[in-house]
């Protein structure tokens, strides 16, 4: 056997093996960023070395488009780890349900709500929160000190924002957020009575047009916050440039590496009379195409058991600052002295839970649309109100 | 009749022909010369238009092609086939309206229409609340269905607005024409599931067109009245019908570009440039007027000079002051003028000297004491000899006649001055009787030579008055002429008697200096004019004179 023979023959090998491995694995597909991404590819890492090559991830995907996309051509991952409200397409790509024994991880009731529809799970419930937090820089106010779990709330912070969002009249910035994200606008729209309801929201109840209304007045009055997009709760933060912002709990790692010490985390201002309520989701897998049925079922399986595992669970919290879905954790981390995990716990008691349906699916599209051309001026309050009620209304939103 | 001339100062000749010389060659070589570019500008400017118009065309052309190709291309994407279906890939369908309206300028929006005819989404946002015409909404339609007939989803299906309304509402510019395009999105068993309305702005097209000339070039759109009859989508911008028109697929029409230019624009430089020439020139003459000005003043300087010496010539002023000029050719004008000033004035004074001391002949020949003494003797004669007393005085007529003849000329015959002295010599003859000899030797050769009047006389007289008149015995005087050669003769008036005394201030030297002064202002020192005694005793003067001296009539002086 020639040389150049020898050399064709391990390289066809190694492809082969290569193409046989990669089609033996199976896919993931998320959409975490920063410290929880790392960690969850270190959770894929140490589960191939028990199981090589069983799992590789993928992402920077837009999940919902791809998802529905690659229905067509049938290609979909095995595996999706993504906000529980993605689970409202799970019918539209086939997804498996969860079986009774799937894992073995204790879950509140809100925490299952997340992941199921019409009472049956199709996730399994990794991690919890995905609320908004107040965070603010520690230098620029002062502290009470905290007494028992209500360490989270300044007093005086509370006052100040109140006071200054007592009417158009402050000239100051209290807080900023990305103004035109919906997620942040339910928040907000909550101190107006706006509430999910059991599959969604009504967008067409007059506590919407109110909250519209008073969102467009707050960015008339602070064209400063009305242009606010990341960079305000990110840089523009760290800077120093706002005291306080609003965001989630997926950006309070990286703000604590920024500021460390001088973080602060509380629970949501006040709006008015009312207080902003956070949405609140967990991180779940689930599976679309059918893949618990598939070839890969006992991989995803044994990942899902791997992930809900309650040292893997913990680690959620320690190394990426966020709320595992299991429960005990959960308590535990309530009565932690950290006073940034207890913020996190009552931040999550303090929200309200996305219902995971299709028509949330619907409304987030309806409501990001009309909520720019709102803010942008192209249409008025009703008339943005009407849109998005037109939109979810559409044959093309079933 | 007589024509006056007028007449022009040589320094203003001088200013004019200066300047002239600097204007008159630039208009005489730029005049043309601009006529020349003038016309070269134009065909430039007809060759560089039609270039121009080419190139808006082929652009425009291209743009449209592009709007087609990519819009269909638009349609049959995957994202956009979602969005009219589901909400869930709104964002996506933006995005892609939004890409396709910033590549192409000219598109004034997009609508994405689902498969009721109800806006899924559109861009920019503000075309959400702007509805589409009925008409536009009635061609999305038949798009659609026609579409599905045809089983064509290339279809693309144009159409003209001329709904101000719309127009303004959706372009802001008060041209009220739009075109759109109506694309079908395909659906699934080669249905469509909606319809992509692409809306090109006539104005922006013009704004496109306009941009692609630099001003004050302009490009004009104009939609031709006559139907287009290709159906290529090449020509695809002359594929458009009026809305107003029952249906939408006839009469496709055509654009025309028409460049523009205005014509000073081109023409404005040359105008410029010759409006700077002439300046120039204006200048130029005036650098050379004031140059010509200063030369002419050089020039005629030392001629205004010339002409008071001549005008002080004329009042008998012969000094030349300043002979000094810029110009050698007028230094040595001046030099030459001054030498002869120099040269008239020595002549004027010799002349003066010469009249003066003919005059001063005159009057010594009109001495008293000769006529004196002759009229005593005729007075004497007229009792002894009536007749002798007649011929004295009739010599002594003659003789004064020819005193007063002598006056006329400066010159005259040797032949008539003998005669005069002949008749003195009679008359004193009379008066000294035989104590007065004479005897005279003139050749006949010389009686024509021309001598001065009263010269001879002068000496005889001197010799009579100094050398015969003191002596008891009398004397002799001797008159003797001789040629000495081709151009001399040579005078010897001698005398006995008393003897020789030396001349003095007395009348025998004035007499003498006299004559010697007359011989010098003719010959200088040639005449050799001598006085002196001789050994046997007698007094002799000699001189010479010339043979050829002319004769000059005192009216010629």
């Amino acid at each position: 056997m020639t040389t150049t023979g020898i050399l064709v023959g391990l390289i066809l090998f190694t492809v082969t093996t290569s193409s046989l491995q990669a089609k033996d694995s199976a896919v993931l597909w998320h959409s975490l960023n920063g410290k929880p991404a790392e960690l969850l590819r270190q959770f894929i890492f140490e589960f191939n070395r028990k199981h090589p090559g069983a799992l590789r991830e993928e992402t920077g995907i837009d999940l919902i488009p791809a998802l529905l996309t690659q229905m067509e051509t049938g290609t979909l991952p095995d595996a999706v780890l993504a906000p529980s409200d993605v689970i409202g397409i799970v019918k539209k790509v086939n997804g498996s349900r969860i079986p009774h024994d799937f894992v073995h991880q204790p879950m509140s009731p809100e925490v299952r709500s997340t992941v199921s529809i019409g009472g049956i799970p199709w996730g399994v419930p990794i991690l919890d929160g995905n609320t908004l937090l107040l965070m603010y820089n520690r230098r620029r106010f002062r502290e009470e000190k905290p007494q028992g779990r209500d360490w989270a709330i300044p007093a005086r912070l509370l006052q100040d924002f109140a006071a200054r969002f007592s009417g158009p009249s402050s000239r100051s910035l209290p807080v900023a957020w990305k103004f035109d994200e919906p997620y942040l606008f339910l928040a907000f729209a909550s101190a107006y009575g706006v509430r999910p309801e059991s599959e969604s929201i009504d967008l067409a109840a007059p506590a919407v047009t109110r909250a519209l209304e008073e969102y467009q007045q707050l960015g008339r009055s602070f064209p400063v916050l009305a242009k606010c997009g990341y960079d305000c709760v990110a840089e523009r933060f760290y800077r120093g440039e706002f005291s306080a912002v609003i965001n989630g709990d997926w950006a309070l790692d990286a703000a604590i590496q920024v500021l460390g010490p001088d973080l602060g985390v509380a629970p949501l201002p006040i709006f008015g009379t009312g207080k902003m309520r956070s949405l609140r989701a967990t991180h779940a897998l689930f599976f679309p195409g059918q893949s618990l049925s598939g070839p890969r079922g006992k991989v995803l399986k044994e990942f899902s058991q791997f992930l809900t595992l309650k040292k893997n669970q913990k680690r959620w919290q320690d190394f990426a600052h966020r709320v595992p879905a299991n429960t005990t954790l959960q308590e535990e981390m309530a009565h932690h002295e950290n006073p940034l995990d207890q913020a996190l716990i009552q931040a999550l008691e303090q929200s309200t839970v996305i219902p995971s349906s299709e028509q949330m699916l619907v409304l987030w599209q309806a409501l990001g649309k009309g909520l720019h051309l709102l803010l942008n001026g192209t249409l008025s309050v009703k008339e943005s109100q009407e849109y998005m009620v037109s939109l979810i209304q559409s044959p093309s939103s079933k | 009749m007589t024509i006056r001339r007028r007449q022009i100062s040589f320094r203003q000749t001088i200013v004019i022909l200066c300047a002239l010389a600097a204007v008159v060659p630039m208009f005489v070589l730029a005049i043309p010369f601009v006529a020349k570019l003038t016309v070269s500008m134009g065909e430039s400017a007809d060759r560089e238009l039609r270039l121009v118009a080419d190139s808006v065309e082929r652009e425009l052309q291209f743009q449209l092609s592009q709007i087609i190709s990519q819009s269909r291309s638009l349609t049959q994407d995957g994202d956009i086939g979602r969005a009219v279906r589901s909400i869930l890939f709104l964002n996506r369908a933006d995005i892609q309206l939004r890409n396709l309206l910033t590549q192409h300028q000219v598109i004034a929006g997009a609508y994405l229409l689902n498969i009721r005819q109800e806006i899924v989404t559109a861009y920019p946002d503000r075309l959400i609340q702007i509805q589409l015409p009925v008409a536009l909404m009635d061609t999305a339609r038949n798009t659609m269905k026609s579409a599905e007939n045809q089983k064509n989803h290339s279809l693309v299906v144009t159409a003209l607005t001329e709904d101000p309304a719309f127009a303004n509402q959706v372009d802001s510019s008060s041209v009220p024409i739009l075109f759109y395009m109506t694309i079908p999105v395909p659906g699934v068993m080669d249905s469509p599931a909606g319809a992509l309305v692409i809306v090109v702005s006539m104005h922006r097209l013009n704004q496109l067109a306009n941009g692609l000339a630099h001003p004050p070039t302009e490009i004009d759109l104009k939609l031709l009245t006559v139907p287009f009859q290709s159906e290529s989508e090449a020509n695809y911008f002359g594929a458009m019908a009026p809305v107003k028109w029952p249906s939408p697929f006839e009469d496709p029409r055509a654009l025309v570009v028409t460049v523009r230019e205005p014509s000073h624009y081109r023409l404005a430089a040359i105008k410029t440039t010759a409006l700077r020439w002439s300046g120039l020139a204006v200048l130029l003459a005036m650098v050379f007027g004031l140059l010509g000005y200063r030369l002419s003043r050089s020039l005629s300087a030392p001629l205004a000079l010339l002409t008071s010496y001549a005008e002080a010539f004329g009042k008998k002023d012969y000094s030349v002051s300043d002979t000094r000029s810029r110009f050698s050719d007028f230094s040595a004008m001046f030099l030459a003028f001054a030498d002869m000033a120099k040269r008239v004035e020595q002549q004027v004074a010799d002349e003066r000297a010469r009249v003066a001391l003919e005059l001063n002949v005159l009057r010594n020949q009109m001495s008293p004491h000769f006529l004196f003494n002759s009229l005593n003797s005729v007075a004497t004669m007229i009792t002894i000899d009536q007749a002798e007393a007649t011929s004295m005085v009739t010599k002594l007529s003659d003789l004064y006649r020819s005193i007063l003849n002598a006056s006329k000329s400066t010159t005259w015959s040797l032949q008539t001055e003998m005669d005069l002295v002949r008749n003195y010599l009679a008359l004193e003859s009379i008066r000294f009787a035989e104590r007065l000899q004479y005897s005279i030797e003139i050749p006949t050769e010389l009686q024509n030579i021309q001598v001065p009047p009263l010269l001879v006389q002068t000496l005889v007289e001197n010799a009579i008055k100094h050398g015969i008149a003191p002596s008891r015995e009398g004397g002799r005087v001797w008159i003797k002429a001789k040629s000495t050669g081709p151009d001399w003769c040579h005078f010897t008036i001698a005398n006995s008697g008393a003897p020789f005394k030396p001349m003095s201030s007395n009348s025998q030297g004035t007499g003498l200096l006299n004559s010697k002064l007359r011989l010098d202002m003719l010959y200088g020192g040639d005449s050799h004019f001598h006085i002196g005694p001789t050994e046997d005793g007698t007094s002799t003067v000699t001189f010479r004179m010339a043979r050829g001296l002319h004769q000059v009539q005192e009216d010629e002086k």
